[in-house]
């Protein structure tokens, strides 16, 4: 698997740290063994732009009744920072970001992306955090992939009184993020997420979405 | 692989690039995806053949969840939202939870076979479990079968008892899980839309 970039906006030290990867060769980046490393990819047409300023296409701005953090990125719906252990420096702390970055139907289907973004500056430490299980829930055990993966995430309808667990496809994988637990956000990078439900009845709006271990953001607005 | 080849040079180009500008955005703009062949969004645009995906909706009190597909739809129904317990006599909540689910039989124009499969939790003898729930099941289809008289299908039950679980009704221990077990006393109504 070659490390690929997604955008090339990125500051003199990302590219730096980017090069630096490429000459290990397949991305396997210091202390990660053999495991198979995210891949940083570039421009994918058949991707929606990622979730940086400007880039979220159709992308609703914030809702007045969303609640934004002001550190949040400006695309998002919705952002949370919390803090958690460095996975190899164990020492630091990290402000790692959530955004929520939309809610857009599909046909009878409806996805939600978001990114996850470790806010470390410091290239100077291996600042990497391992997602791992933090995100699997308990909702849908059913399936064979939600060991480290976006599965836990579920989408909750209050005026239909409906909640929607992530889609499986018919493999019973989950259509979502998965392979987290060999997934690592080093300082400064972005990993987006993903996951597919049921659309809600076109009469729905909004939707509130509930984070395993983040809690449940509110009212964010279907595109 | 030439694809990943490709894109280690494209990588490398942007990178010098980026290099270069030294563009002072603030924001951090390395991406990276966990895995891209998994991604639903991934798939707009390409002319693959379609996945059946299957979708879970519940209720916000978790008796009511409907699996979806394109080719199957499955409403399963908590049996306490149905039955008194140990019984197969339907409850006064029953009716208007089976009008809703008879609604979707005729709105998606359901095609060939209903079927009605009972289940039950792994209490009381397996025996009683099979007769317990094809009673309950049985119960279940004189309720739908005139809502639906006017579709081209036909109902067909089953008690399955205590068969296929949707949670483990113990713990490895062997200590009862109560709230599984109430997920596993259930009514299945599976129709494939037309």
């Amino acid at each position: 698997m070659g490390r690929r970039r997604r955008r090339g906006r990125a500051g003199g030290v990302t590219a730096l740290a980017a090069l630096a990867a490429l000459g290990t060769g397949c991305g396997v980046l210091p202390g990660t063994g053999s495991s198979p490393a995210p891949s940083v990819s570039a421009p994918d047409p058949a991707s929606p732009a990622p979730a940086t300023p400007g880039g979220a296409g159709g992308a609703q701005s914030p809702a007045a009744g969303a609640s934004p953090s002001p550190s949040g990125s400006p695309a998002a719906l919705a952002s949370k920072t919390f803090t958690v252990n460095g996975t190899y420096t164990t020492q630091a702390r990290l402000r790692m970001r959530f955004d929520v970055v939309e809610l857009r139907r599909r046909g009878d289907l409806l996805d939600l992306r978001a990114t996850l973004t470790n806010t470390a500056t410091d290239q100077s430490q291996d600042l990497r955090w391992q997602v791992a299980g933090r995100f699997n829930g308990s909702y849908r055990k059913d399936l064979n992939n939600v060991g480290g993966s976006f599965a836990g995430v579920v989408l909750t309808d209050m005026v239909g009184k409906k909640r929607y667990l992530v889609a499986a496809d018919s493999g019973a994988d989950c259509v979502c993020s998965a392979n987290l637990s060999s997934t690592f956000v080093a300082a400064g990078q972005t990993l987006e997420l993903d996951a597919t439900y049921a659309a809600p009845p076109a009469t729905t709006s909004t939707l509130d979405v509930t984070v395993p271990s983040l809690g449940t953001f509110r009212d964010l607005p279907v595109s | 692989m030439p694809a990943a080849a490709a894109s280690a040079v494209a990588a490398l180009t942007l990178g010098l690039v980026g290099v270069a500008h030294a563009d002072p955005s603030p924001a951090p703009s390395a991406t990276i995806t966990p895995s891209p062949g998994a991604s639903a969004t991934s798939l707009q645009g390409l002319s693959a053949p379609v996945r059946d995906f299957s979708t879970v909706v519940e209720s916000i009190d978790g008796t009511e969840t409907e699996r979806a597909s394109r080719t199957r739809r499955t409403v399963i129904l908590d049996s306490k939202v149905l039955f008194a317990e140990d019984s197969a006599r339907l409850s006064g909540s029953a009716r208007r939870r089976l009008e809703s689910v008879a609604r979707q039989i005729v709105d998606l124009r359901a095609t060939g076979t209903v079927r009605v499969d009972g289940y039950t939790d792994d209490q009381g003898s397996a025996a009683h479990g099979l007769v317990l729930s094809r009673r309950r099941a049985e119960a279940v289809r004189g309720v739908l079968a005139p809502l639906v008289s006017g579709q081209d299908v036909r109902i067909t039950t089953r008690g399955r008892g205590e068969a296929d679980p949707r949670f483990p009704n113990r713990d490895k221990a062997g200590r009862a899980i109560p709230e599984n077990q109430a997920k596993n006393r259930r009514v299945e109504i599976t129709f494939t839309p037309g």
